[in-house]
């Protein structure tokens, strides 16, 4: 039993389909980021993402070692994905990763499906918000915005 | 609406779905953390019966020490780093509030220059006391009809809850450290506030304790002498070695540092902490027989006034208000600012929301 309300995890493709305005489903996901959002701050639900996938999005994947650095000490909750708390990806993390996502393995896939498994299963988050469906595969309670009308 | 915790179109019936302990690779340090942790466990309890109750700061942090290295074992570099700084917070906390603590009686020094120095209260709380009690003292009362050479068991349940104050909310704090570190830090931003307020009416209320006034030695004399041997109802069901360690503890204390009870304040915070998690109402009621149990058990063995008591009631109630406004503000903030950073998208229909 955790304390702590349930976590929802931002998947990378949610993430940025609502940081691109440009993004075919940028309307259905940002709509239901506005709803999530509005469950975060009822105290209903935590807000999280894989902490590579945030940095890269919030912060684009040119860094200097410095920003990096400074991003991993310490995330300002300012701009779109204020409510949204990172999961720090460590050495081992990245580890597991690799060995979720080998290749011939029952879990083939990209690494960005197999981080965010492996953040799943180690900060015990069970329900996933993505476009990707990829994670269908997996047991994950997955929440996913509808298809954006034709 | 726009979202949808269906699997369709591209449904993979649950019989085919991959479970995440399978997809994963198993982290071994979880079973290595819990081995650590139980067998933390099994030597503490082993201590408390052949050596007895560690109470003074120093040894307390200790024993938190050990038991973190036990719950964090594998746990990623930041998280250590981030444990390290969580430490020096917590060390630096206890420090500024033994020495703001024991300056209390002798005032406060502002960079050498000059010293502050409030006057001691003799008498006000007694005062509040007897008027809150119809013109009785409720120390005096209580030690007259209760206490005997004999020890009873009601001075069993009065020294183990007395006693529980040096342990109690740091092994709150220990568990919380290493379960979810979002609770921890809501747990210490009340406690440590708490602590904050409480040493800054040390200082500007020094307060004489019922045991000091009624001892003929401070020729206080408000009532007569009463008993003061607070943990002999623990020491009697056979924790031996405990009181040199609580001596050690008081001894590095400030004696008029009696306004607010910390000892009342801290049996509430663990309880209020916990208590939005405690569902049945039976259960909050027995929860919350604690903080009463030991305000009774504080004047009983007239270490504190009924009125230091209540002050370190108020003081916890208004801790977690605060707190609990701060919270909502930050939420809100953060809320806020992701709002205000999404592009203003068409009214859509109301959507149904996910289960929290």
């Amino acid at each position: 039993m955790s304390m702590d309300p349930p976590k929802v995890l931002l998947e990378r493709s949610f993430l940025e389909a609502v940081a691109q305005p440009e993004h075919a489903d940028h309307p259905s996901c940002a709509e239901l980021y506005r709803h999530l959002v509005a469950q975060f701050e009822r105290q209903e639900i935590l807000l999280v993402a894989v902490g590579d996938h945030l940095r890269s999005i919030e912060l684009g994947d040119d860094l200097t070692t410095g920003a990096r650095a400074k991003w991993f000490l310490h995330r300002a909750h300012k701009g779109l994905f204020a409510p949204v708390d990172a999961l720090y990806v460590g050495f081992q993390h990245r580890r597991a990763a690799a060995a979720t996502g080998a290749p011939g393995t029952d879990t083939d896939t990209d690494g960005t499906v197999a981080m965010t498994l492996v953040m799943c299963s180690r900060h015990r988050v069970r329900r996933v918000v993505t476009t990707n469906p990829a994670y269908k595969r997996y047991e994950l309670e997955l929440v996913h915005p509808d298809p954006a009308p034709e | 609406m726009s979202m949808t915790t269906t699997d369709d179109p591209t449904f993979v019936p649950p019989s085919s779905r991959v479970r995440l302990a399978g997809a994963v690779p198993y982290e071994w340090f979880r079973p290595v953390r819990l081995t650590l942790m139980w067998t933390y466990l099994i030597g503490y309890l082993v201590w408390l019966k052949t050596r007895g109750l560690t109470v003074d700061r120093v040894s307390v942090a200790i024993a938190v020490g050990i038991f973190l290295l036990c719950a964090f074992v594998g746990k990623s570099w930041r998280t250590w780093g981030v444990l390290l700084m969580d430490c020096v917070a917590y060390c630096l906390m206890w420090l500024a509030y033994e020495k703001t603590r024991g300056a209390a009686d002798d005032g406060v020094s502002f960079f050498g220059l000059f010293r502050v120095k409030f006057p001691l209260q003799q008498t006000i709380m007694r005062d509040i006391d007897r008027a809150m009690f119809f013109g009785h003292d409720p120390n005096v009362v209580l030690q007259d009809r209760f206490w005997s050479n004999t020890i009873r068991w009601w001075d069993v349940v009065a020294g183990t809850t007395y006693m529980t104050h040096f342990v109690f909310p740091m092994i709150v704090m220990a568990v919380l450290w290493a379960t979810s570190h979002r609770q921890w830090a809501r747990f210490m931003k009340r406690f440590a506030t708490l602590l904050g307020v409480a040493c800054l009416l040390f200082i500007m209320l020094p307060t004489v304790p019922p045991w000091m006034a009624g001892d003929p030695k401070w020729h206080i004399d408000l009532f007569h002498e009463l008993h003061r041997n607070a943990g002999r109802g623990f020491y009697h069901i056979g924790f031996e070695s405990f009181q040199d360690g609580y001596k050690l503890a008081l001894s590095n204390g400030n004696g008029v540092a009696a306004m607010p009870s910390l000892h009342a304040s801290f049996a509430l915070v663990v309880p209020a902490f916990f208590l939005p998690w405690i569902k049945p109402k039976w259960l909050k009621a027995v929860v919350l027989l604690f903080p009463i149990i030991m305000l009774s058990s504080l004047v009983y063995l007239a270490e504190h006034w009924v009125i230091d008591g209540l002050a370190g009631w108020a003081i916890t109630g208004l801790t977690f208000w605060f707190w609990n406004r701060m919270e909502q503000r930050t939420r809100s903030i953060r809320a806020t600012r992701a709002l205000s950073a999404l592009p203003q998208l068409p009214e859509m229909a109301t959507p149904e929301e996910v289960p929290a």
